[in-house]
């Protein structure tokens, strides 16, 4: 077993290989994380975390590149974590986001770590919790968080963040897409790449119209940003409004009991991938006949392994 | 007419047996130097002159190079193929941090006109023709090679050769990129447009499937993506004036060799007549040299294996001759050595005889497209051209070569296909003879050449002595025109030939027009 | 559950071929491992950089360029400097034999021919990777 004491010290210290061996302890449930993430859990925060979300093909690795240099003219330290999927199949996955990340960042004040999301969203939600801990223990000042970029898992970003920017693309049915029910709420800042390539006009309408239901129009129009991520332009106003943000909004509350129900929601979800678990279900499948039997007959087990609802 | 899959193994991709139905003879093939040039562009083709046998050559210094060519002069070569190591086809002088370990490794090192001139000392440049793989820098290195001939006082108009200045298939497969697509096409036509004038005989550009190919595509990608290449460089020539019968006789092009015999024959085949409809119908070319897909070929390094190396003079053998038989205007045959390092002088020679024995006694040279209406190679040919097309349809719906590069298209199809190739030895649903099956227990050992770590010295010491004896205040000075000039749209040719016989640099050239033009930020899709 | 063998595709130097890089890459996914690759033309400095803030078992390097006993032996180097340690060593591409037995003298554990099969590399992993990760 690791002396956990050591690395903490260490990860305290901005040891970078004690940081990049942290976050793998943590990834594999290896001995001893769970005495290393009490430890960080209760440290004063520091790390100002960025989420990042939109359609694949948005371009937000390049974004992210764009965004770094900027960040670093006011921030000692920043970090970069870019979630891609693991194959269903194989359970390996081709990691890509650092090939787009530029070779020009010193190695000594930007960390960059590609995340696979493993068996379930749950399990790499659940890391990535974790892995934000380690960050802020080691006194990064800025971290951007890269998401997959589909499906639940950027509804669910919005737990992990202090603040949540969504990319958007003007002319690829964005217009439609963002109107749509949660993707609009979990945004802080609407960011419209590609400007170059589409006019941003009707999808910075929608946005607008959209927003004004809410906020003042002046609020508003400062919540949306143009970018042109090819051609390195927007991104000091970006940057400026993200400080802004930071400065007004500062950190999203935590509590325990919210952090608690986070950790347990994504637990349940890696549970069901694992071995022994899966065992059991498929034990279960021999005794019913329809789906809602089934799902009655885990419920109950649930129940008693979690504890009555109704005490 | 079927598309081949690329995706299944070669066999049961293939029809069996072909027949008369499946070609006809006045639309598909016509006469050997007749539109749509199906069966070569030339009417008697190697009855009145064989092909140019080149072999691609350099490594180490440039005088070390200069003696490979004489040598190779002197084994009846016909034709000057270069190879520039790695620093100075990205645009990086010797003294580069960058270049640290790669100086003179996979070709010459070239950073002023000092190195050219020792790289062709004694060889009067109005007797050969040089071919140069040079492309991200080729207008420079051009220009190199110009100021060398006026130095030999031979007239520009004189010079014959190629530069491969190919850059979209470095975005593609090769790699050795340095400017984003715009401004690499705008130096592209400034050659083009300086050669019509001052340069006629030169090939301005050879158009390259065959690093498409190395990197793993199919046959018929190979074709598709090249001539999808060759589109979008006629294209920017027509953008910016140029008259397609001005400029459209000197591009070239340049294809694999891989092993199947009868389908590699076909390709070629196919690549002429699909260019040729390109040209006439889509561009409306008139010369029919603007229609004639003129093109050199090089076997293919991908397929030699370091095990058993002797085996490969076979391969060798068996590309050659499609190549040959496919009409080739010019080729270079592989050292059966190049899976385990650079060629020896010896192993340089077989190559150099194999072409000769095929040329001289194997009789493939006596008709014209020997293999014109074979059913089999009739059916292939059509099959490839069918199956190119339907990928430069899509290509054309996507925006056009280059949006379909940045998107990661082309890319993406190559990999697939590499992908699966690799799968496909694995599983030994395709055989590699010495490599899945029938292979040896010890396998023979070959004297491999070794760069020596004296080229990097010595380079590096006469690139010192010309920036010191060079006119520094002439060289800030046309440093600085060219800082100006980058950014307007004028002709850059007059100038880098200014450079070249003031000794400046190809690193101090390629460095201002990096930060006028940036750099390209490969897409990489896996 | 199983720990995942993660493993650094890289490609220290100038030479843009890819082809094989690339395949092993998809290959070694296929076998259940993460692989980050770094695209072309990397330095060795950044490479070590990039394996120690990955945390990755394996670094494999490919060049086709000649330059592997200078550039690959520099990563060597530049792995030990950043103070990445316990990382298997791979090297692949046109490397001849008497370079090799000096690669191997300076940190690398094999070096894989043209033509080797992507099992057998992906198997060689496994074995000498698993223990150390403590994985059945």
């Amino acid at each position: 077993m690791e002396d956990i004491d050591q690395l903490l010290q260490k990860i305290r210290s901005q040891n970078m290989a004690a940081i990049a061996h942290a976050i793998t302890l943590v990834e594999n449930r290896d001995d001893g994380y769970l005495t290393l993430l009490d430890k960080l859990y209760n440290l004063p925060r520091h790390s100002f975390v960025v989420g990042i979300t939109g359609a694949p093909g948005s371009g937000k690795s390049t974004f992210v590149n764009q965004l770094v240099p900027q960040a670093l003219e006011t921030q000692k330290k920043v970090a970069v974590i870019a979630i891609d999927p693991s194959s269903r199949f194989t359970g390996g996955a081709l990691l890509g986001d650092r090939i787009r990340f530029s070779d020009a960042f010193p190695f000594d004040r930007v960390f960059f770590r590609s995340l696979a999301s493993r068996s379930s969203l749950g399990a790499v939600s659940s890391a990535l919790f974790s892995i934000l801990q380690i960050f802020n223990g080691a006194l990064f000042d800025c971290i951007f968080v890269e998401s997959v970029g589909a499906g639940q898992n950027d509804l669910d970003i919005k737990d992990y963040v202090d603040m949540v920017l969504l990319f958007l693309v003007s002319g690829m049915g964005d217009e439609v897409q963002c109107m749509k029910a949660g993707i609009m709420e979990i945004a802080d800042l609407f960011v419209i790449n590609k400007i170059d390539l589409y006019p941003p006009a009707p999808l910075f309408l929608a946005l607008l119209n959209h927003l004004s239901l809410h906020l003042s129009s002046e609020t508003a129009q400062s919540r949306i940003v143009q970018t042109d991520a090819l051609h390195n332009t927007g991104f000091t106003e970006l940057w400026h409004t993200i400080e802004n943000f930071r400065q007004t909004c500062r950190y999203q509350k935590r509590s325990l009991e919210k952090d608690t129900a986070l950790l347990l929601k994504n637990e349940v979800e890696r549970l069901f991938t694992e071995k022994h678990i899966q065992k059991k279900l498929q034990e279960l499948l021999s005794l019913g006949t329809s789906p809602y039997q089934m799902v009655e007959k885990m419920q109950k087990l649930l129940e008693e392994m979690l504890g009555d609802p109704h005490d | 007419m079927g598309t081949k899959d690329p995706q299944k193994p070669p066999q049961e991709a293939i029809k069996p047996l072909c027949g008369p139905k499946d070609f006809s003879y006045q639309e598909k093939l016509g006469e050997p130097g007749e539109y749509p040039f199906t069966r070569g562009v030339w009417p008697t083709m190697y009855r009145s002159k064989l092909w140019t046998m080149r072999q691609y050559a350099g490594f180490g210094t440039a005088e070390e190079s200069n003696q490979r060519y004489k040598y190779l002069l002197s084994q009846g070569q016909t034709g000057l193929s270069v190879a520039f190591d790695l620093p100075t086809q990205l645009g990086y002088d010797s003294d580069h941090p960058l270049a640290r370990g790669e100086v003179g490794k996979v070709g010459v090192a070239i950073s002023t006109l000092a190195d050219m001139e020792a790289l062709f000392a004694d060889i009067p440049l109005d007797k050969v023709s040089t071919s140069m793989t040079i492309n991200a820098p080729a207008a420079v290195l051009l220009a190199f090679y110009l100021a060398v001939g006026e130095k030999q006082g031979i007239a520009k108009a004189q010079l014959t050769g190629t530069i491969q200045n190919d850059i979209l298939k470095e975005y593609i497969a090769r790699g050795t990129y340095i400017f984003p697509p715009k401004p690499s096409l705008r130096l592209i036509t400034d050659v083009f447009a300086y050669c019509t004038q001052e340069v006629p005989q030169w090939n301005t550009i050879s158009i390259s499937g065959y690093h498409i190919r190395e990197a793993g595509s199919t046959a018929a990608q190979e074709v598709a993506f090249t001539l999808a290449d060759g589109i979008t460089y006629v294209e920017a020539a027509l953008n910016v004036g140029l008259e397609i019968d001005s400029f459209a006789p000197r591009l070239s092009f340049f294809f694999n060799a891989h092993n199947d015999l009868f389908a590699e024959a076909a390709k070629f085949r196919a690549a002429r007549r699909l260019w040729a409809k390109i040209m006439k119908e889509r561009f409306k070319a008139r010369s029919p040299k603007s229609q004639m897909l003129r093109f050199h070929t090089q076997t293919a390094g991908s397929a030699l294996t370091a095990q058993q190396p002797e085996n490969n003079v076979a391969r060798v053998t068996l590309q050659a001759l499609a190549a040959v038989l496919g009409g080739t205007q010019s080729l270079h045959t592989n050292s059966k050595d190049e899976a385990l390092g650079l060629p020896t002088e010896e192993s340089v020679r077989t190559a150099l005889r194999t072409q000769q024995i095929i040329a001289y006694e194997s009789g493939g040279t006596n008709a014209v497209d020997p293999l014109g209406g074979s059913y089999y190679v009739e059916h292939l040919t059509d099959t490839i051209e069918a199956a190119a097309q339907n990928y430069l349809n899509i290509i054309d719906k996507m925006g056009g070569t280059i949006a379909a590069i940045e998107g990661g298209y082309i890319q993406q199809e190559i990999q697939k296909s590499a992908y699966q190739y690799q799968k496909d030895i694995e599983s030994e649903q395709r055989v590699v003879v010495g490599v899945n099956r029938f292979q040896a227990q010890e396998n023979t050992k070959l004297t491999i050449l070794k760069v020596s770590e004296e080229a990097e010295r010595h380079q590096l010491a006469r690139l010192n002595k010309v920036r010191r004896e060079r006119d520094a205040q002439k060289v800030q000075k046309i440093l600085a025109t060219l800082e100006e000039k980058a950014r307007t749209h004028e002709n850059l040719m007059p100038l880098f030939l200014e450079a070249s016989h003031q000794y400046v640099s190809l690193g101090e050239i390629c460095g201002v027009l990096r930060k006028i033009f940036g750099e390209y930020q490969e897409k990489v899709v896996l | 559950m199983a720990k995942k063998i993660r493993v650094l595709i890289a490609k220290p130097g100038l030479d843009g071929h890819d082809r094989g890089a690339k395949v092993v890459a998809k290959a070694f996914m296929e076998a259940g491992m993460e692989v980050i690759y770094t695209g072309i033309r990397k330095t060795p400095e950044q490479i070590a950089h990039i394996a120690l803030q990955e945390d990755v078992d394996v670094v494999g390097l490919s060049s086709l360029s000649g330059g592997h006993n200078t550039l690959f032996v520099d990563v060597a180097r530049w792995l030990a400097k950043v103070g990445k340690k316990d990382v298997l060593l791979l090297g692949g591409g046109i490397v001849p034999e008497e370079d090799v037995l000096y690669l191997k003298q300076n940190g690398f554990a094999e070096i894989f021919a043209p033509g080797t099969d992507t099992k057998t590399i992906a198997e060689y992993i496994i074995s000498r990777v698993y223990p150390k990760l403590g994985n059945e």
